[in-house]
């Protein structure tokens, strides 16, 4: 038991011991600070204004009137697509030939555009 | 360039709309003029007709694109009474959605299971190409098919 007590003393300890051995430190090569070499540090910034001025330039594509415009005329666009070929009615069935009536027995008229 | 882009959506749209209302709700119209061919003999095989039905298929997969149909007079009497079909049955008529395809009208007449056991006795078919607003006229001429008639469950 005495052994056993010593040796978790021993190993308790040497964990903390072992963690406290200096390490590599990784750092960032892409922040800015004083080893950074002069003719890097404002690399890049002529590119960035622009693209920032041009950001608050233009106003977001749903500030715009034809972007409103064009959804609506897509919306109702497939809206008509979808429902108009259901409920558009089938022409008339036949009850008789008009060239010759006496021939024609009308048989069965259906089919899309009909009541079933 | 935003107002070429935009000009373009609206043309696009605008086409899209003119084609859908001048194609899309257009109906194919298929009058079928259903007669029994010369091969089906008066006294024998067309007096044993008892009932008939109307298929309709797509005949590039001979898959059934309509319930079966008993093929009945505009009245709904049937269209083949037991033992007094006539030779020529008369013109359904059928109308369709689809834009484009071959439609295939089967006609399948069946016996009144008096002579023989009940089945098939009479068939025929004939296809139609589908072009949106016209009117297509059709003859359906059905034969007396004997052991070869098709087994219609297969539709």
């Amino acid at each position: 038991m005495c052994f056993g007590v010593v040796a978790a003393l021993a190993l308790a300890t040497a964990v903390p011991a072992w963690a406290q051995e200096p390490s590599s430190e990784y750092v960032d090569p892409t922040i800015v600070n004083d080893e950074t070499p002069e003719g890097v540090k404002n690399l890049g910034a002529e590119q960035a204004v622009a693209k920032k001025k041009w950001e608050y330039d233009s106003p977001p594509v749903y500030k715009k009137w034809w972007f409103w415009a064009t959804s609506v005329v897509a919306t109702a666009a497939v809206i008509f697509l979808a429902v108009t070929p259901l409920t558009r009615a089938a022409r008339g069935c036949l009850t008789s030939d008009p060239k010759n009536p006496n021939r024609v027995i009308p048989l069965n008229c259906f089919g899309d555009g009909r009541a079933r | 360039m935003t107002g070429l882009w935009r000009s373009a959506c609206l043309v696009g749209l605008t086409a899209a709309l003119a084609l859908s209302t001048s194609g899309c709700s257009n109906y194919t119209y298929f009058n079928v003029d259903i007669k029994l061919d010369d091969s089906v003999d008066f006294n024998t095989t067309q007096k044993e007709i008892g009932y008939c039905s109307v298929f309709v298929l797509d005949a590039a997969t001979d898959k059934r694109i309509e319930e079966k149909m008993p093929l009945t007079t505009t009245e709904g009497s049937s269209a083949c009474p037991p033992g007094l079909t006539g030779r020529d049955l008369g013109v359904m008529n059928y109308s369709t959605a689809k834009s484009s395809g071959t439609l295939r009208f089967f006609v399948d007449m069946t016996n009144q299971g008096v002579k023989v056991s009940f089945g098939s006795i009479v068939q025929g078919s004939v296809d139609g190409a589908v072009k949106p607003g016209e009117i297509i006229s059709l003859v359906l001429s059905a034969e007396a098919c004997g052991t070869s008639c098709k087994d219609t469950s297969a539709f």
